[in-house]
């Protein structure tokens, strides 16, 4: 087979590519089995929080100033019911177990859209990546949304490779569902299934327009059935129609605001030897450091649909007057969203581990590995990207990690964080195997591709240099603890 | 015949079928759910008389959809004489510090007789109140087992 010549995944692929899954699931259990008992943060604490309230009142109610979607809090009540205290230790092995579906998932799609080898290193991208294996011992729902998530990417380019054909329609069905329960779990991805319906219904054009429409129909009625039941469930609490969750008003009011926070490195600074604001270091190019312009959360509505749509429309309204701050703060969340840092880094800073994970050697040692570990990745995905956009000439499917990548890379312009990278992170795996994996020729891209590759990597290095200062801090706290 | 071996084989290629499926379920959610709809009377009334899975999914509703100043005209106050607990604690929840004029505070929880309730309720109190909203290990420890509380 040639090196460049996609793979279908067959029984011997996915055996040769299951010591990456193993590797990944061993270092997320060993991870948890070192953390101890970290104190809930303040997310992690909410869910509980609501998990109980579930369980006590028999609804799910919402955080006050948004509603998260079910199924998380439905996951940490059914485990505390099944197993008390305990539950939230089973949710997390849960997670642990849960993420090899990210994994195979991220392996298959390379081999789809690479090689056997492009598979293998994908797979081990997504073994080692620190950031993402140690969310499996926090409390936060983005492990259960990328276990879903990830496997409906994956279908979605099995289907658009084979599409016309009965399994190809079993696949549009299944990432159809996927996509719909990933909506259950967070609401992120919520505008990203109309972008996928409308790409497959681009992609199949050459069937006739009319299969076109039924392929992709059959994929956005897939996520609809699903997630329809709490749509009306909704309207009849808050009278409003809602499909996911409603947390876009209050990241408007965190977005598009006279304001600046990165949960990052906000709660650093709650520690006795830190001063003064590590978000006082941003640099006032990029940050509103002043609260001049600042609009205030809309409190008076005490309906939460209403309060987030209100909250969405000031958010508005404040990028219509403050055009130039508007743009130069977006510098801020892209320099954010690629921050060599993690929540690991900050539980590391915080002190929360009262486990093997917090002693000095391992707490070193996992800082060097999860900040190489992200500067590698984001190196890689630059050149990898290039090698997925020049694919997608005569590999079908490839559009669709570029589109997801694209989609959750948008999102960090509303509000960034290094978690909000998360669910890029499949795409971003596939993109360096895919680039790793190429043949040596063909690795260095010819006449503007080389442009873009330097302006992509000088980029990255624009927006890292941006965060440095807070970014050093980070590395401090986290080093000296 | 060729079609319908192609079809079974896994080649080309299936109908609509998924399609009327899933759109018929998506049509009969919404019309079930159009059809247990209630307005904010019943709402009111299911609050007051039914029973206490009617009255706390009502009240979750109700804290939603009527508006302010009438929500409070009733509750949460008048829920701590409610003779179930779980009513009795809802009214510590964030459902209704939506309003601080009625919003129930650190006193009011010597008016729940019962120590396992009035645990429940401060956790739910202090949840409400916090900034963030930190339950911590030793809450969880507590309200799973009795032995740990104070």
């Amino acid at each position: 087979m040639n090196d460049a010549s996609p793979d279908r995944p067959s029984p011997r692929l996915w055996r040769r590519v299951l010591p990456w899954c193993v590797l990944g699931v061993a270092i997320r259990l060993a991870l948890l089995l070192l953390a101890g008992e970290p104190e809930l943060q303040k997310d992690e604490a909410n869910y509980v929080y609501l998990a109980l309230g579930w369980s006590r009142f028999g609804f799910l109610g919402d955080a006050e100033r948004f509603l998260w979607p079910p199924l998380w809090t439905w996951v940490l009540r059914f485990a505390m019911e099944l197993f008390g205290r305990d539950g939230l230790f089973a949710a997390k092995l849960l997670l642990v177990f849960g993420s090899a579906s990210v994994g195979a998932s991220v392996m298959g799609i390379a081999a789809r859209l690479g090689n056997v080898k492009a598979a293998h290193i994908a797979g081990a991208l997504w073994a080692l990546h620190l950031p993402l294996a140690a969310f499996t011992h926090m409390l936060w729902a983005e492990p259960l949304f990328l276990m879903v998530l990830a496997p409906a990417m994956y279908f979605l380019v099995v289907a658009d490779q084979e599409r016309g054909t009965r399994r190809g329609d079993r696949a549009l069905f299944a990432a159809g569902l996927l996509l719909g329960v990933s909506l259950l779990v967070k609401e992120s991805a919520v505008f990203l299934a109309p972008l996928l319906f409308v790409g497959l219904l681009w992609s199949a054009r050459s069937l006739g327009w009319l299969e076109s429409l039924r392929r992709s129909s059959l994929f956005l009625l897939s996520i609809i059935a699903v997630i329809v039941p709490w749509a009306v469930r909704n309207a009849e609490v808050y009278g409003h129609f809602t499909p996911s969750g409603l947390s876009l008003g209050e990241n408007a009011f965190g977005g598009l605001n006279s304001h600046y926070f990165n949960f990052d490195v906000r709660p650093l600074s709650r520690l006795e030897h830190v001063t003064e604001p590590i978000e006082n270091r941003a640099r006032p190019a990029f940050a509103t450091l002043s609260t001049e312009g600042w609009w205030s959360p809309a409190t008076e509505l005490t309906n939460t649909a209403e309060r987030s749509s209100e909250q969405v429309q000031r958010g508005i309204a404040w990028v219509l007057d403050h055009p130039g701050e508007f743009l130069r703060t977006r510098v801020k969340k892209l320099a954010d969203f690629v921050l060599p840092t993690c929540y690991y880094l900050r539980h590391q800073a915080l002190g929360l581990y009262d486990g093997g994970l917090g002693s000095t050697l391992a707490r070193r040692v996992t800082l060097v590995w999860s900040v190489l570990g992200v500067v590698g990745l984001l190196l890689l995905a630059v050149p990898g990207l290039l090698r997925a956009w020049r694919l997608r000439t005569h590999t079908s499917a490839v559009w669709i990690p570029i589109l997801c990548a694209a989609y959750f890379a948008s999102t960090c312009l509303l509000v960034s964080m290094s978690r909000f990278r998360l669910p890029m992170l499949p795409c971003l795996f596939v993109f360096a195997g895919l680039w790793l994996a190429a043949p040596r020729g063909e690795r260095l891209p010819a006449g503007s591709g080389r442009i873009f590759l330097a302006g992509g990597w000088l980029v990255l290095l624009f927006l890292w240099w941006v965060d440095l200062p807070e970014f050093l801090a980070v590395l401090e706290l986290t080093w000296k603890n | 015949m060729e079609e319908l071996r192609q079809s079974a084989s896994g080649g080309r290629r299936p109908g609509l079928l998924v399609h009327v499926v899933l759109l018929s379920w998506t049509v009969l959610v919404i019309v079930v759910g159009l059809l247990r709809h209630r307005s904010i009377a019943d709402l009111w009334e299911t609050s007051s008389s039914g029973t206490t899975e009617e009255r706390l999914e009502a009240l979750q509703a109700l804290a939603q959809r009527a508006g302010a100043e009438e929500i409070v005209r009733q509750y949460p106050t008048s829920l701590l004489e409610a003779d179930d607990a779980r009513l009795r604690e809802l009214a510590f929840t964030n459902l209704f510090s939506r309003s601080p004029l009625t919003t129930l505070q650190q006193a009011d929880l010597a008016r729940i007789a019962d120590p396992s309730e009035r645990f429940r309720a401060a956790v739910w109190l202090h949840c409400r109140s916090a900034t963030p909203r930190r339950l911590t290990w030793a809450e969880l420890d507590m309200w799973f087992d009795e032995a740990h509380r104070p």
